[in-house]
């Protein structure tokens, strides 16, 4: 079997093998093994629960470039844009004014060439990613509702514009639960707070277990993840003095079950300082890994260690991983200056490419989804002539995925010739996440929550899963 | 056919609700989801709605679309069965109806296709809720020694019915440790719990309730409730969630009112209109406090969320956050459905929405401040209006002496901050001129049509009224169908004084002589009775009272006018003056319009309209209209600076430059010191008048004790001399001189001086000179070169001549050893400009520079004297007498200086404090009735709604909105007795806050959509008993709390009745307590009370950084944590980032109602327990108290267990504790702990904060 992934994901066998490395009270835990069955447990809400139809994906990677990433000089090679530079072009709306404006079109900083066996064309920005088109579904018709980062950001976390409303990871942890119960469902590593900060990983009216669990690139990923007692053995004591106190409680208190599972809870908390820790601990990786991801022995800076967390994490059941690269500042928002994409690019390119190879050599590009995206994308026009940045632009922009359920090595959509508006197969944010979601063995329409007397969804009344690119 | 196709609706008799309730719930949400977007209102594709039944069969195009009773024939069927010759519908595949619903469609033809009223738009729906509540007594019971209080007979009789037993009755210390939580959120303490223990009386239990209502932690505790429902927070939530120092405020209002257990309806009234409430209580001479709580209180409406960039641009979205939320708090409906369409499910029409739309619109909400516009503004005053006008013109007053003295320094005057409500936005600087995110127009309280804009342009230059501004109302050539207008707010009658000043700037511009048109300025009331009409066309300025009008003035086009009216409003009379600075008109005794109405409470800016007229452009700036008198125009502020009248800076500065001129040769610096004025050192720099400095030749100046000196530094900035008076006129020549020698390279390096003279800093240059120790470069153009080889130790005399006109210069550089001439162009970058000399590091060449001295400067437009020019002699005297002026005269700026440093400080702190106190709350805004949004699209605008209620709810009858915004009726309209929605909905809260859920399990949703009560007899029963009580929130406490179902022991320690079906929901029988994980603020607050850590003292303000310095960003939005011992509820809470904790452990979310706090389970919390510096810190206290007051091991084990659970110690548990204490004791030694003693006992004290029955309440 190609897939070395340790857990199988079956609720029974799941909650099992937390059985067996129950060290204090295994009396407990067959009592939660007996109560919890079905989707609605009470006790865990993390508790795995059954897909609307067969999955194609087990996990996503869900890849996140904050501030803009321009289109037209990356992934959708538009070469009318080159030739056309200078010239100019009307346009009826301008940074969210609405009128006649005429707009001086921008070439390109980085030229386009055709790779790999399917030939997608790709920009020398991302020399890396290109090797990789062939495990990809480029999406060059993406369509955000906003021109502003932070609407625009909320919209492709949230499927809400205006109001936090429950991440798509949080989604997905609420409809699908966790397998691997020492570690979070859902985990976001960002080094720096996004535009609109929590709410881009929140759970809204989801129950909280569902949030995204922030890890912080640096010393101290995970809040109180460090042992404070000066001993694991003074821990166990502890937690041995408080279990025994728990336990003579729960005789007493044997119907409600959050106390069981509130038990439990201090169980997977001892564990995940060894697991957390692990996660974090590339000792075993090979130089050959590292080097794939381009991550520097015992570094923990830039994306390589992100993505290289992100597959450790995936390797142990995590169900949603999302890396941010960047935050609200020094990030893609190329205003001034387009050139300083490069550094950007140059953080992520290696390490998403190593990320794809790695989960392919492992086999696990089989059963996890990768997804890359950013808030919208720039414009290919200018109101000066000779400006070196682009604006914001979200009436198309363009995203990949790869991996679980997606055909590979196609684009899917078409902007216009100068990548001003989408020209064809529109892909809406709301039929993104269709697609997310139905990949993930979950339909839209059915994965809802119910919200102060309304039915609450991702894709809100909207959405479309896009069939044509699935495998 | 119609009873057998639908039994399955569970009846056995069909009713036509249960019609209706099948409609509703299977058809009608279908119709709208899948139907709408093409087959409404707005799109009738196909010809074809599917609105109303009227509509379904007419059909479209293709026929009729329903057969009543024919399924089959029914062409919706095929259509959605994708079947027969109808088109698919929905067209798109995956929004096929499932077959389900298919089969529901097919069931609803069958039997009648029964629409519930003849059209879409219903406006009354039979539903539970909107009944009147009914007086309902206690039901009989067959067991009548259970119950306590009338609550009980409503519990026990369902119990019977289900055949499921009560529990017995908690033991006394579960019950006082379920009370004092359930009142306070805080465990009782070891003492009280003994006292209730030991009180055997039978009103034991009453006691400690009662006891407990009256601690000031009952409002803390209740107060959080109600700011869950109310989404309170510390920011405002738009892009950059800006702090809102103020909220705190209301967040206390809120706690204070629970503890004074203040009328629910007074409090729902206080917190929709409380500051027309105020007004009317100030007239009644009612207390300054309550003026301030009832202003407060409206701080509910002020904390809605706050949207985008510039949030005022999104403000439909905060109107929006407005009503959804007081739909939900207060009536338990979801009204923001209505917004886009008809409601679904309940009975509330987007005319309704939009009526109350109109309501919230009319009302002025404070603005907190945006990535936009940084400053907040438009507070509410806690002083009454008449008082509160008196102190802001005070602060006004204050504020522009500080910022003319710092005007006069030209030193930047910080931005006003707070601006209240009561007084008009009349020199237009709370509003944005277009740019950034922001779109120019006007923004309440203002309000507009037509196209106009905010213009910097538009600023008048008087400042008779107020200080300088920024930006004024611009109206385009043209625009004649416009209109703005503003109320004022409280009305301006004879009551409140005779005399009335009205200030008004104006401009017209007009481009041909044809612009005929004649614009308005109008006051007067609502009604459209004015009092007056001013009328302004490109010719004169008229006054129109009723029919008659008189020329006033003939003006000037393109020049500002000033405006100014006195109305005595007793004798009905008008006088004034208009016109420029030095040529005003007066006038008096003109009658007001004779139908006026008594009232002035608008102001209104349009045309005439008048046909085949082209209109001037006008612009508006500095509206006034007070009861305080008017300055007469001028172009000078108003005030004059208080301290620092009898120096006027600039005259002294003026009498400086006189004495020094440029102080070229620094014989009036001192000795040792930084350069004085009229020269300056940069920033970095380390420059001094130095006795070695002195320059050798005498042809310029006599020869002196001083000159300047730089050390050899690798880069700093040099000096600097701003040179007035220099005229640039063409064909002027400009003569420069200085002296300089290169005196030591000691630490080496070729690093240049630059020499500079321009427009400068920056890139105008017109000339650049460059010296080292090799070299004197000159720059031609933007070449440089050199002129020639310059020696260490020697001076040299730089003469220039600058021709201005033809951009060249000739000069010559000369030594006692010899002279070269040279020539060369201005800089291509010079801009025409020269206003600046300096000698810096800058130069050509980078590194380490030798030491310079320079001397002689001079600047002048005639000739120099030659180098080889006669000795010039000092005149006996005469530098004595200018050193001492010159003395004297720095002094007096220097006393100035320190004067402006204090204004500055004195500012800011008058803008930090304001004129008053205020709150974040709301003001009566302009009243007027919005169009409805269509599709909640606030570009797309329908029809115009009168502002009004809830008409399915309207009750005996609608009141009718005669003046301001109309929040004052709907606080009236909402508490109205016959409102059936607000005491069951508060009471249903009341009673989930003991039980954990509602008898309404849907608290926020009474509707259609929400859960019907377990119990509606006893919701009914509560509903009346608290209106009959003055809606005392306390004394329902006290009824619920003494019932026998209260007092009931704990549902995880009681097996229900054997007989109980085993499918019935017993916690909707209450045969038990339900059992609770305590909340966030619990657990916080009991950690620190049972730690002695607990600051029981009221919160304030946060301490968030001082308001004129806020520059958020959506890039760098606001973000902090401030931590305290108080009590969790005074936590700053933010939108945008949650706070660390109380997220954790499932806290309200701020963006929006919390109705009920889930209780989630996760490692994280667990590793709070295990690890988190909060809990290590608290248990260390703890423990160090117990050993303080405590010596032998077994005592501070029993000490322990009764803080931590209110009870002794089992013997299992005190031998449990003594083996962990002492296994800890050894395994600290292992690893060399110190203090181990304190240590281990703090770790069995973490054992206990982290356990089960800690964090749980029986």
């Amino acid at each position: 079997m190609k897939n070395k992934l340790a857990f199988n994901p079956s609720r029974r066998s799941a909650l099992g093998s937390i059985v067996g490395g129950s060290m204090l009270l295994p009396g407990i835990i067959s009592e939660l093994l007996a109560e919890g069955e079905g989707p609605a447990s009470s006790s865990n809400p993390l508790a795995v629960k059954p897909t609307h139809f067969s999955p194609k994906a087990k996990r996503v990677i869900f890849l996140y470039m904050s501030g803009g990433v321009s289109h037209v000089d990356s992934w959708d090679p538009k070469p009318k844009l080159f030739a056309d530079a200078g010239k100019t072009v009307s346009v009826n709306e301008f940074q969210g004014r609405k009128g006649d404006f005429n707009m001086f079109l921008k070439r390109p900083d980085w030229e386009f060439a055709p790779h790999g066996e399917s030939g997608t064309e790709v920009s020398s920005l991302f020399p890396h990613m290109a090797e990789c088109v062939d495990d990809m579904c480029v999406i060059r018709s993406m369509q955000s509702d906003h021109t502003n980062h932070y609407e625009a950001t909320l919209g492709i976390h949230t499927g809400s514009f205006t109001f936090a409303r429950p991440s798509v990871g949080s989604w997905i942890s609420y409809g699908l639960g966790t397998v691997n119960q020492n570690l979070p469902s859902f985990v976001v590593i960002a080094p720096h707070t996004p535009y609109a900060g929590g709410q881009v990983w929140g759970s809204s009216f989801l129950p909280g277990s569902h949030q995204g669990t922030l890890v912080m690139p640096g010393p101290n990923p995970v809040a109180n993840i460090q042992r404070r007692a000066a001993s694991t053995r003074l821990q166990q004591l502890e937690l041995d003095m408080m279990a025994k106190m728990n336990q003579r409680h729960l005789t007493s208190h044997s119907k409600d079950t959050h106390l069981a599972s509130r038990i439990k809870s201090f169980e997977t908390a001892f564990g995940m300082q060894k697991e957390i820790p692990e996660v974090f601990d590339f000792s075993k990786e090979t130089e050959a890994t590292l080097n794939m991801y381009g991550l520097e022995p015992e570094s923990t800076k830039g994306f390589a260690w992100q993505c290289l967390v992100a597959r450790r994490l995936a390797e142990r059941g995590v169900r949603f991983v999302e890396l941010i690269d960047v935050g609200s500042t020094n990030n893609w928002d190329a205003h001034g200056n387009m050139q300083s994409h490069a550094p950007l690019a140059k953080n992520v390119d290696q390490a998403i490419a190593g990320l794809l190879k790695d989960l392919k050599q492992r086999g696990m590009l089989d059963d996890t989804l990768v997804v890359c995206t950013t808030e919208f994308g720039r414009t290919p026009f200018n109101a000066a002539v000779n400006a070196a940045g682009r604006e914001h632009h979200h009436w198309v922009f363009s995203s990949w995925m790869a991996g679980a359920g997606v055909k590979s090595g196609i684009t899917y959509g078409k902007s216009d010739e100068y990548g001003i508006r989408v020209a064809q197969d529109p892909v809406h944010v709301h039929d993104f996440h269709a697609t997310i979601l139905h990949l993930m063995g979950l339909d839209h329409t059915k994965l809802t929550y119910r919200n102060s007397g309304r039915d609450y969804r991702l894709t809100d009344v909207h959405g479309r899963v896009v069939h044509e690119i699935l495998s | 056919m119609l009873i057998s196709s639908l039994v399955f609706l569970g009846g056995q008799s069909v009713r036509a609700d249960q019609r209706q309730d099948f409609f509703e719930a299977k058809i009608r949400p279908v119709l709208i989801q899948k139907c709408f977007k093409c087959h409404g209102d707005t799109k009738a594709s196909g010809g074809f709605r599917v609105d109303s039944r009227e509509r379904l069969l007419k059909g479209g195009d293709s026929g009729p679309a329903i057969v009543p009773g024919k399924p089959v024939e029914s062409r919706l069927i095929h259509a959605i069965q994708r079947q027969g010759d109808a088109s698919e519908m929905p067209p798109e595949q995956d929004q096929a109806l499932r077959a389900d619903e298919v089969a529901n469609f097919v069931t609803w033809i069958k039997s009648g296709a029964f629409w519930p009223a003849q059209s879409a738009k219903f406006e009354s729906v039979k539903h539970w809720a909107y009944e009147p509540i009914r007086n309902v007594d206690p039901p009989k019971v067959q067991d009548k020694a259970w119950a306590n209080t009338s609550v009980d007979p409503f519990i026990q009789r369902r119990q019977e019915e289900q055949g499921v037993l009560h529990a017995p009755t908690a033991d006394k210390r579960t019950l006082i440790r379920r009370a004092t939580f359930d009142l306070t959120g805080l465990p009782p303490t070891p003492d009280e719990t003994t006292a209730f223990i030991q009180d055997t009386s039978p009103h034991a239990f009453a006691s400690v309730i009662n006891r407990l209502l009256k601690s000031p932690a009952y409002g803390e505790r209740w107060g959080r409730h109600w700011l869950d429902v109310v989404r309170y927070a510390d920011t405002a939530g738009e892009t950059a969630d800006y702090p809102v120092p103020l909220s705190w405020r209301y967040r206390n209002y809120v706690i204070d009112a629970f503890n004074s257990d203040k009328p629910y309806d007074e409090f729902l009234r206080e917190q929709i209109a409380g500051d027309i409430i105020a007004n009317q209580g100030a007239e009644n001479q009612d207390s300054a406090e309550k003026y301030a709580e009832r202003v407060t209180a409206t701080g509910y409406l002020a904390i809605s969320r706050r949207f985008g960039f510039d949030s005022e641009n999104y403000h439909h979205l905060t109107v929006q956050d407005t009503i959804d939320n007081m739909g939900q708090t207060m009536l338990g409906l979801s009204l923001g459905c209505a917004r886009c369409h008809d409601h679904k499910f309940d009975a509330v029409s987007m005319q309704d929405y939009y009526g109350l739309y109109g309501i919230f619109d009319s009302s002025r909400y404070p603005f907190p401040g945006s990535e936009q516009k940084q400053k907040m503004r438009s507070m509410a005053s806690l002083l009454p209006s008449l008082e509160s006008k008196q102190k802001w013109h005070e602060y006004e007053a204050r504020k522009a002496a500080l910022s003319a003295t710092l005007t006069k320094f030209q030193q930047p005057i910080p931005t006003a901050l707070l601006r209240s409500l009561h007084d008009i936005d009349g020199d237009i600087e709370l509003q944005a001129a277009a740019g950034g995110g922001s779109n120019g127009v006007l923004v309440s309280p203002w309000l507009y049509s037509g196209n106009i804009a905010v213009a910097i342009a538009a600023q008048s230059p008087f400042r008779n009224l107020y200080s300088a501004g920024r930006v004024g109302i611009h109206v385009p050539v043209g625009e004649e169908s416009y209109s703005i207008q503003q109320a004022l707010y409280p009305s301006h009658t004879i009551e409140n004084g005779n005399l009335l000043y009205v200030n008004l700037d104006f401009r017209v511009t007009a481009s041909d002589t044809n612009a005929q048109g004649v614009h308005r300025f109008s006051l007067g009331s609502k009604d459209e009775t004015h009092a007056a009409e001013v009328l302004i066309s490109s010719e004169s300025v008229s006054l129109k009272t009723g029919e008659a009008i008189e020329v006033l003035s003939s003006i000037k086009l393109n020049e500002w006018h000033n405006l100014q009216l006195t109305f005595d409003l007793k004798r009905k009379t008008i006088s004034g003056k208009v016109g420029l600075p030095g040529s005003v008109v007066d006038f008096s005794d003109k009658p007001m319009t004779s139908n006026w109405n008594g009232l002035i409470d608008l102001v209104t800016f349009d045309s005439t309209k008048t046909l085949g007229k082209s209109f001037p452009a006008i612009d508006f700036d500095n509206l006034g209209v007070q009861k305080i008198k008017i300055s007469p125009v001028t172009q000078q502020s108003s005030t004059v600076v208080a301290s620092t009248a009898q120096l006027d800076p600039n005259l002294l500065n003026q009498q400086l430059h006189t004495l020094l001129g440029n102080d070229g040769d620094f014989e009036l610096q001192d000795k040792g010191t930084s350069p004085a004025h009229p020269w300056g050192p940069g920033p970095n720099s380390v420059v001094n008048v130095s006795t070695q400095s002195q320059s050798p030749f005498q042809n310029i100046f006599p020869l002196g004790k001083l000159g300047l000196h730089m050390p050899n530094r690798a880069e700093y900035d040099g000096v600097v001399l701003a040179l007035a008076n220099i005229k640039l006129a063409e064909n002027e020549r400009l003569f420069v001189n200085f002296d300089f020698r290169c005196a030591d390279n000691q630490r080496g390096g070729d690093g240049s001086w630059r020499f500079y003279l321009g427009h400068g800093p920056g890139n105008s240059a017109a000339i650049e000179f460059f010296m080292n120790g090799k070299g004197f470069f000159r720059r031609t153009a933007n070449v440089k070169d050199l002129v020639a080889p310059v020696a260490i130790g020697q001076w040299y005399q730089v003469q220039l001549e600058l021709n201005l006109k033809s951009r060249t210069y000739t000069g010559q550089l000369t030594s006692a050893a010899n002279q070269v001439d040279f020539i060369g162009q201005f800089a291509t970058g010079w801009d025409g400009m020269i206003d600046k000399s300096f000698i810096d590091s800058y130069g050509h060449i980078g590194g380490v520079r030798p030491s310079i001295d320079t001397d002689n400067f001079v600047f002048q437009s005639t000739p120099l004297p030659a180098f080889n020019a006669p000795v010039v002699k000092v005149a006996e005297g005469s530098q004595a007498l200018r050193r001492t002026e010159v003395d004297k005269i720095r002094q007096q700026l220097v006393l100035l200086q320190s004067n402006a440093e204090l204004a500055k400080l004195e500012l800011n702190q008058l803008l930090e404090d304001g004129p008053f106190a205020m709150a974040y709350a709301m003001s009566e805004g302009t009243p007027h009735d919005v169009r409805m949004q269509l599709r909640g699209d606030p570009s797309q605008l329908g029809d115009e709604v009168p502002r009004g209620f809830i008409k399915a709810l309207k009750g005996s009858s609608l009141p009718t909105i005669t003046k301001g915004s109309g929040r004052l009726e709907l606080a009236q309209w909402l508490t109205r007795a016959d409102n059936p929605l607000i005491s069951r909905v508060m009471i249903n809260r009341v009673w989930q806050h003991h039980f954990e859920h509602g008898l309404v399990k849907t608290s926020n949703d009474f509707g259609t959509r929400g859960l019907p009560p377990t119990h509606p007899d006893l919701l009914d029963h509560l509903a009346t008993r608290f209106m009959e009580s003055g809606w005392s929130v306390k004394a329902m406490h006290r009824l619920i709390m003494l019932s026998a179902t209260y007092q009931q022991a704990s549902s995880t320690v009681v097996a229900t009745s054997p007989d109980a079906s085993a499918n019935e929901d017993v916690t909707d029988l209450y045969t038990s307590f339900p059992h609770r994980r305590l909340s966030a603020e619990e657990i916080r607050d009991s950690i620190l009370a049972v730690s002695g850590a607990l600051d029981t003292t009221v919160g304030h303000e946060h301490p968030f950084p001082a308001a004129i310095n806020w520059g958020f960003t959506q890039h760098g939005p606001f973000l902090a944590e401030y931590n305290h011992n108080k009590r969790s509820v005074y936590l700053m809470t933010q939108r945008l980032k949650r706070h660390s904790f109380l997220a954790l452990f499932d806290g309200a979310d701020p963006n929006t109602t919390t109705t009920e706090r889930m209780t989630t389970t996760v490692p994280t919390q667990a590793l709070f327990f295990l690890n988190s510096s909060f809990v290590y810190e608290n248990s260390a206290k703890w423990a160090s108290q117990i050993l303080a007051s405590k010596e032998h091991e077994l005592e501070q084990i029993e000490l322990a267990w009764q803080q931590a659970y209110l009870r002794r110690p089992s013997e299992t548990e005190r031998a449990e504790a003594l083996k962990f204490l002492k296994a800890y004791r050894v395994e600290l030694g292992l690893v060399n702990s110190d203090n181990i003693e304190s240590r281990s006992l703090a770790a069995l004290l973490r054992t206990l904060i982290g356990s089960n029955e800690f964090l749980h309440v029986d």
